[in-house]
């Protein structure tokens, strides 16, 4: 039996968080205004990411999963991954030299299979043949093609691209965190237009993340320090301002990625909060997923089977809520089928949530 | 401005800091020195920010959640370089040369850095707190097997490193006092913990178990009853060595290198005063540490240029006061590690100490290869006219238009420190100077980066002097 030991109330708060008692502490449906979210399921482990920070899904619904790594020697580079953890391959790796990254930050597929990588460091995108053989394994930068970018803040040039995404018409729209805008530019790197700049009112930027268009090709950008999603149309002009800055269900606090789905339904990454939150397509809120991770990715299933002295010790733990929940979301994405995925950084993982109307 | 007001201050901000440059140290003489020392001791009144580390996880997500000893030590290293509240750094590693806790044993980056963010946050309060908040600490119950202590088989390790190296020290109690300490900590462990190899790690969490808890009648130092761990702090806390005890850690960090900690049963306080002094207002203020160093920075025994450069910089002080006044890493970048890594290159693995009695310090931070390590680690930053901190030393001598070599000597050495080095010192840096006559700025852009050179290389020189591995 585990009791409090008696302590004054000024030493009596430890180093850990208390628990937010805001969140649910059971996992359950959420049905919210003819919408239900329910949680699928984890992909991957500590084996299989390392500090992913962004996702992409090409035209046959597989994951390209970008791994910031750490600054050190080795970094985990592209994995190309099915929904059911299914490993296809890895491409990239850690280096200034083509076809490597030192500090990677987004992936977008095309219709012909090439990925676009951006690399806040080195400010390039770098471009990747996804349709070779990779047969599992890892490939490095053996599938590499080509490369484009130059640093600076001329338009035209990068400031540490933070994220990209491809319109509909295969443009890519580029989050410059340095210069705080946005660049568009075609898939070989010519420049076609750029809006933003620093500031807080509507419209300007600091230290824009994540980015994605809807199925109109409105513009849709995490603005990091401003601590709020900007809508614009595919121009560039300012449409609206999604989600307000504070703590709390609701509020945003540094949002790092955003998706949309094809209701308009907006999901934003609560970087700072560690949560997602969703609004409908005016920006009313809809709900907070807080990470619902309960069971083990197949591949966490695996590594107990073979490390019993560790399946032991978790059979001790009567507290698992930190490891279901999210840490540090760094990029949401979503499916024509209604699935959402969100890349859980610290926890090396894709939270997959299913939507479906009611 | 006056240079003694200039130098007094430099020597609070090596001693309370790292460091600062002559711009910082210009507007803190400006503010005043009684000021400086308030801002130091209680940042958050005065209106200082923390340090915002949401870029940096942003950029390096791995120091949120620290899974290996380098995100570990980097994280901590970043905050040295860049916090605008240079003492509860300092304050902390004080409090971790102490606590010494290591992860090679506990083998938990995230709870290694969890204790540092314990000494930071209540590391300048009182002392009662911090002992209780140590005795739950995670990595301290661990590191000092306080989980492997229980009612029916008392492990002595926590009780007698509390009494040994945590509050009164060697010969004020004796070993049953030592079984007894033990005795009252029985149950005070930590929970089931999640492995981190699945998805990072996890905080541990402090558990008080009762039904593991030796209630039982225990006699220590002198007085009888059922006492528990926060009992047994409170009778350490009565007795006179424990105030003495943490004085003379106070002044072997801040004033002046004393003897290493074991000898401090045989040989008497370098400043006995200044001991008695520090050990009164511990115990007249509740022990409590922020006030302890308010008397400390104020009084006439710590600004006493006797002990100016008394002390040797350890590894850690060494590498952060150099990246601090080049203004190198200011955003992190990569390349970042290799900074981090130095202070154990240089004999200091922070958050890997070589035991629980943690480093011997001052001269003994010295051997062939260390030093040839700390100066080469100087030299190739402070001799670096490329470095914001630089340029900004080489801007202020070429405001005095040309130098002899004298004045080139003297600008160096006062724009470093001021740093005063013996007189044979000197002779020889004049010496090399006058080989090249006097610096002239000159108009074009090649005069210009020749003078900086010039300047950088004088600097480079300075740093294998003795005086500049001093604090």
């Amino acid at each position: 039996m585990w009791g409090p030991v008696p302590l004054p109330a000024s030493v009596a708060a430890g180093p850990n968080p208390p628990a937010n008692p805001n969140r649910r502490t059971t996992l359950e449906a959420i049905a919210v205004r003819g919408r239900e979210f329910t949680y699928s399921h984890t992909i991957g482990n500590a084996a299989v990411f390392n500090y992913p920070v962004h996702l992409c899904l090409d035209s046959d619904n597989i994951l390209y999963v970008v791994n910031r790594g750490h600054d050190g020697e080795w970094i985990f580079g592209i994995n190309k991954i099915a929904v059911d953890e299914t490993e296809i391959g890895k491409f990239g790796g850690y280096g200034e030299s083509e076809g490597r990254f030192i500090w990677p930050t987004a992936i977008a597929v095309d219709s012909h299979g090439l990925a676009y990588v951006a690399d806040e460091w080195l400010n390039r995108i770098s471009i990747f043949d996804t349709t070779v053989e990779f047969n599992g394994a890892d490939i490095e930068e053996k599938n590499f093609l080509r490369k484009w970018g130059v640093g600076g803040s001329e338009p035209g040039q990068l400031g540490a691209p933070a994220s990209l995404v491809l319109d509909s018409n295969e443009d890519l729209y580029i989050t410059e965190q340095g210069n705080n805008r946005v660049s568009k530019f075609t898939r070989n790197g010519d420049f076609l237009l750029t809006f933003g700049g620093p500031g807080s009112s509507p419209g300007r930027f600091d230290k824009p993340w994540g980015i994605t268009v809807d199925r109109y090709d409105n513009v849709y950008v995490a603005d990091w320090g401003n601590n709020r999603v900007q809508k614009f149309t595919p121009e560039g002009e300012f449409l609206q301002t999604i989600g307000e800055s504070g703590r709390g269900p609701g509020k945003l606090h540094r949002p790092s990625d955003v998706a949309v789905d094809s209701d308009g339904d907006v999901y934003i990454c609560d970087w700072g909060q560690d949560k997602v939150e969703v609004y409908d397509a005016d920006g009313s809120h809809l709900t907070t997923l807080y990470g619902d991770s309960k069971e083990l990715s197949p591949r966490g299933v695996k590594y107990l089977e073979l490390n019993i002295a560790d399946l032991e010790k978790r059979r001790m733990v009567t507290n698992f809520e930190p490891e279901y929940r999210f840490t540090l979301p760094t990029g949401v994405e979503v499916d024509p089928q209604g699935r959402i995925y969100v890349v859980d950084n610290i926890r090396f993982r894709v939270q997959v949530y299913r939507k479906e109307k009611t | 401005m006056a240079n003694k007001d200039i130098a007094l201050m430099a020597h609070l901000m090596r001693r309370a800091g790292f460091g600062a440059d002559r711009d910082e140290l210009e507007r803190r003489v400006a503010k005043g020195y009684e000021a400086t020392v308030e801002e130091l001791l209680d940042p958050e009144a005065h209106g200082i920010p923390e340090l915002d580390t949401d870029e940096l996880f942003r950029m390096t997500p791995g120091f949120k959640v620290p899974a290996n000893p380098e995100n570990m030590s980097g994280y901590w290293m970043y905050r040295f370089i860049n916090t605008p509240r240079p003492l509860e750094e300092k304050i902390a590693l004080l409090w971790h040369h102490i606590f010494a806790t290591g992860n090679a044993k506990v083998a938990s980056p995230l709870e290694m850095t969890l204790q540092i963010d314990l000494f930071r946050d209540i590391g300048m309060g009182d002392y009662r707190t911090m002992l209780l908040e140590l005795s739950r600490n995670p990595a301290m119950i661990f590191w000092l097997d306080n989980n492997e202590n229980h009612k029916d088989a008392p492990n002595e390790n926590w009780g007698r490193e509390l009494l040994e190296l945590f509050s009164m020290g060697q010969g004020h109690y004796t070993e049953e006092d030592v079984k007894e300490c033990a005795r009252a900590f029985t149950g005070w462990t930590i929970g089931p913990t999640l492995p981190g190899v699945l998805y990072n790690r996890f905080p541990w969490e402090f558990k008080y178990d009762p039904d593991d808890h030796d209630d039982t009648e225990k006699t220590f130092l002198g007085e009888t009853g059922r006492f528990n761990g926060e009992d047994i702090i409170d009778i350490i806390l009565k007795h006179p060595a424990t105030p003495r005890f943490v004085a003379r850690h106070l002044y072997n960090f801040f004033v002046a290198d004393e003897v290493q900690v074991p000898s401090w049963l045989d040989e008497p306080p370098r400043d006995p005063e200044a001991i008695d002094t520090l050990a009164e207002t511990l115990v007249s203020s509740g022990y409590n540490i922020r006030e302890t160093l308010r008397v400390l920075f104020n009084s006439d025994f710590f600004k006493d240029e006797s002990v100016w450069f008394e002390k040797v910089k350890s590894p850690t002080e060494l590498v952060v006061s150099t990246m601090r006044l080049t203004q190198d890493f200011k955003d992190y970048r990569p390349g970042f590690f290799e900074i981090a890594m130095e202070p154990s290159i240089q004999g200091q693995a922070i958050l890997n100490p070589p035991s629980v009695e943690g480093w011997h310090t001052g001269h003994e931070w010295i051997d062939s290869g260390a030093l040839l390590q700390r100066i080469n680690f100087a030299a190739d930053r402070i001799g670096d006219p490329n470095l914001p901190g630089v340029q900004n030393i080489v801007e202020r001598l070429s405001r005095q238009g040309t130098l002899s070599p004298t004045e080139l000597v003297d600008g160096c050495l006062d724009l470093l420190g001021p740093i005063t080095v013996a007189e044979g010192t000197r002779s020889q840096l004049v010496a090399h100077a006058e080989t090249e006559g006097d610096l002239h700025r000159g108009e074009t852009e090649e005069e210009h980066v020749a003078f900086a050179n010039r300047v950088a290389t004088m600097l480079k020189l300075i740093t294998s002097c003795r005086e500049f591995q001093m604090a």
